[in-house]
């Protein structure tokens, strides 16, 4: 990858990693999930991502005066005041906006700069960053991007070579372009929410704002894409997405039938048209459960054994439409056989007899599982202003590689080595941070 | 992605799905089909289009803007193979064969990128597994978050979580598809289903990890830290509605004619909101059963509170937004009325005409002239 206008970068040479994006230099201005996810995907590609965050950043949705709770216990949930910031060991400790959980793993691998965009000589930093960058990504609203000056047309003047990613809740255009929106809220929109839900129940979300995750995702495979196009072209690339369309990516059979009969899905709960029996069955132990298909009918033969019950053995069950007509029953079987056992000694006999099973994981099981533990999935980094804490890690494997995973810079933590690197010196720095153009800590 | 040669030799969703990105990127992406077909031709749900018999509506989506070659053997495809700067493979329950195949495609071209998709990876205790999208799913860690507390987890109305996998396994080709033309050698990519979801939470885990704390479900509330993040009922159906910030939750007592609770200090903090979201919701419930979601979401958005209408999939068919930004593809042969999603963003001026999933063996000859 080649960068222009690159005047000696100092910053460069260690952030290199396996997936030789090394070259790539992000700004990234984004919050809560989607935008922050997209950035550190990049990071650990190899990508020097600068956040560029407002000094009240860090606040968003946060209380102040908070104190460490010394009644607090492990495994309790935290009184409200400290309970958005998924402290470590719930303390807030002298510097909260560093010790926040869920920041610190969304923004995992990234340098931080914290700049005031609209403070005096702030622009005049982001413009030079620009000048030296191959991509600003932001998921701010199509509003907020005109109000900061980070559309596309402004920037490419700066730069005729810059990739813009606006990954925004609706998209740059349109009657809803400017609506005001969440996860839940794209769900929502989506019509799939309308489609999940137990047979005869109502609509329901996910349990997870999981449009957020799912417009990270395509987000970076839309930065990527448009990293690809500029090499091709060797000109400015705008990526205008939509998380509420990427999130429809994943419906594409449900939209066909249902723009062809009219008729939205009907909720189905944990079934399937083609798999019968399916559902998720109740194991020993305070909200355990148990995914389980059946394929075919020789898998059917082999849970026939396994569960013993000779009720199982009607002739009718021998084939999936006879299985699917008497799936309520099968259930109440099937629920009866798993109720006692442990989840995940069930999973391992089942799948050991090649009946796809799975226990419903929670994050507590996921932390311990040996699978994941044996693949390295999950990460332990120093934190600034914390103890050495664990993490998801980085969910793709290659031969002779290991990812660059670094914790997530405090608030500024970067902010001299980059004001240097374009050529501020200490005076003009010390002015800048008088004027609160940048920062280390957020306003009182 | 334009420039690029995709095989697609996965049988998998998390395959099919990372192939259709490529496909709408502009990428060539050439289908390996069995002389029996794909199994996803088989795959629900199915819509009848001609006298022919159903379709699958599955395959017509993941299908489409590729192209089709049948192989009976490995021989048939060496060619493809051999100039290929990505080829996708799957898995399940048997990562030995896929690693062979793809040990034996790297050694024929050491520069293509080789990407293979499971549900549980090529290393560790479960690498033989099997996976269906239930259990996908259910081990990567979404399931046990949605649903009543008192009933049952409760998975999406579709195999999202394999197609996280299979998202995962595209922008991971993608960064090696970089490196591969950096370096002139591609890698072998093992991307699971069930990590994929794992590494795509919001903040479950390190709930976990930070405080021991074990995340359940909370039926259409958000959980632990947030109200109202939540669905109401209105006369005509439902709405969503997220105040989250200071302001938004303003919005939301302003909008409600709940005022009063304005001036409970204790209530601007979220989390203290969610332990009184009964309260709460006692006060908001009767507001929106007197109010259609048109109305509610009106009045809620002229406040800057987030809000919309929770939609049938046939009225978000029709969504004003979709439609005036030109979303919908319409695919050739399915009718007037068929359609599907077209490119999930878009990347300047370029766009990708969307041609039908192929039948079987369609471009066997141009492909292999």
């Amino acid at each position: 990858m080649s960068r222009p206008d690159d005047s000696g970068s100092t910053v460069g040479s260690d952030w290199r990693a396996a997936f030789d994006l090394d070259g790539v230099r992000v700004l990234e201005l984004t919050v809560a999930w989607a935008g922050p996810m997209a950035g550190r995907w990049l990071g650990e590609f190899g990508a020097d991502v600068i956040k560029i965050e407002h000094p009240t950043s860090r606040g968003l949705a946060m209380g102040s005066g908070m104190a460490a709770d010394p009644s607090w216990q492990r495994g309790q949930l935290p009184g409200p005041t400290l309970r958005n910031g998924i402290f470590p060991d719930n303390d807030p400790g002298e510097h909260w906006w560093n010790r926040l959980g869920h920041f610190n793993k969304m923004n995992r691998t990234k340098r931080s700069l914290c700049l005031d965009l609209k403070a005096p000589g702030g622009r005049e930093i982001f413009e030079e960053l620009v000048r030296r960058s191959d991509v600003v990504l932001n998921n701010y609203s199509p509003r907020g991007v005109l109000s900061l000056g980070i559309d596309h047309e402004t920037l490419r003047t700066i730069n005729p070579r810059i990739v813009t990613v606006d990954l925004s809740g609706f998209g740059a255009t349109g009657p809803e372009y400017d609506q005001v929106s969440w996860g839940p809220i794209l769900e929502g929109a989506s019509g799939l929410a309308h489609a999940t839900g137990y047979a005869g129940s109502g609509p329901f979300k996910q349990g997870l704002a999981f449009p957020d995750a799912v417009g990270g995702l395509h987000g970076t495979v839309a930065l990527l894409a448009a990293l690809w196009e500029r090499d091709v072209t060797g000109e400015a690339v705008h990526v205008d997405a939509s998380q509420l369309e990427t999130y429809l990516q994943f419906a594409g059979d449900l939209c066909l039938t249902t723009s062809l009969t009219g008729a939205s899905p009907a909720r189905k709960g944990n079934r399937a048209e083609d798999l019968a029996p399916q559902g998720v069955y109740p194991c020993r132990g305070d909200d355990r459960w148990l995914a389980l298909s059946v394929p075919d009918d020789a898998a059917w033969a082999t849970l026939v054994e396994l569960v013993g019950d000779p009720a199982l053995s009607d002739a009718d069950y021998r084939s999936v439409d006879g299985r699917r007509a008497a799936h309520d029953h099968l259930d109440s079987i099937l629920a009866a056989w798993t109720s006692g056992q442990d989840a995940h000694e069930l999973m391992a006999r089942l799948q050991d007899a090649a009946i796809p099973a799975g226990v419903a994981m929670s994050n507590e099981d996921l932390v311990g599982d040996p699978h994941l533990t044996e693949r390295g999935f999950l990460v332990t980094v120093e934190q600034t202003d914390a103890r050495p804490l664990t993490f998801p890690g980085f969910p793709v494997h290659a031969a002779g590689w290991q990812p660059t995973v670094r914790a997530a810079p405090a608030l500024g933590e970067h902010n001299e080595e980059i004001l240097r690197w374009l050529g501020y010196d200490d005076a003009a720095i010390a002015t800048l941070r008088a004027a609160g153009t940048v920062a280390d800590v957020p306003p009182a | 992605m334009r420039n690029l040669t995709v095989l697609d030799c996965s049988t998998s969703l998390a395959g099919a799905y990372c192939t259709r990105l490529f496909a709408t990127l502009g990428a060539e992406v050439i289908i390996a089909e069995p002389p029996g077909g794909h199994p996803l031709r088989g795959a629900p749900p199915w819509v009848t289009i001609t006298e022919d018999g159903p379709v699958s509506a599955a395959w017509a989506y993941l299908a489409a803007n590729k192209r089709s070659v049948v192989a009976a053997d490995d021989a048939t495809l060496a060619p493809l193979e051999a100039r290929a700067n990505l080829v996708v493979l799957s898995t399940d329950g048997d990562p030995d064969l896929a690693l062979a195949r793809a040990e034996r495609i790297r050694r024929a071209n050491p520069a293509a990128v080789v990407t293979i998709c499971s549900g549980f990876g090529l290393t560790g205790p479960y690498r033989a597994y099997r996976s269906t999208p239930l259990v996908d799913w259910a081990v990567g860690g979404y399931l046990l978050l949605t649903g009543e507390r008192q009933r049952e987890p409760l998975a999406g109305a579709g195999p999202w979580s394999s197609y996280v996998g299979g998202a995962t396994a595209t922008l991971a080709s993608q960064a090696a598809l970089f490196r591969a033309r950096h370096r002139g050698s591609g890698d072998l990519l093992d991307v699971s289903n069930m990590e994929a979801a794992a590494a795509s939470h919001q903040w479950s885990i390190t709930l976990y990890t930070h405080q021991g704390i074990r995340k359940t479900r909370w039926g259409n509330r958000h959980g632990e830290a947030h109200h109202p993040l939540a669905l109401y009922r209105c006369t005509d159906g439902w709405v969503v509605i997220g105040a989250v910030s200071r302001h938004q939750w303003e919005g939301l007592c302003i909008a409600t004619d709940n005022v009063e609770l304005l001036i409970d200090e204790a209530l601007y903090t979220p989390a203290e909101r969610f332990d009184r979201m009964d309260e709460i919701d006692t006060l908001l419930n009767p507001w929106f059963a007197a109010h259609s979601r048109a109305e509610a979401v009106q009045l809620l958005q002229e406040q800057r509170c987030p809000a919309g209408q929770v939609l049938a999939l046939d009225e978000a068919l029709r969504s004003p937004q979709l439609e005036a930004r030109a979303y919908w593809a319409v695919p050739e042969g399915m009718g007037p009325d068929a359609r599907i999603p077209g490119p999930p963003f878009r990347i300047g001026e370029r766009t990708v005409p969307t041609r039908p999933a192929p039948t079987l063996g369609q471009h066997q000859n141009e492909v292999f002239a």
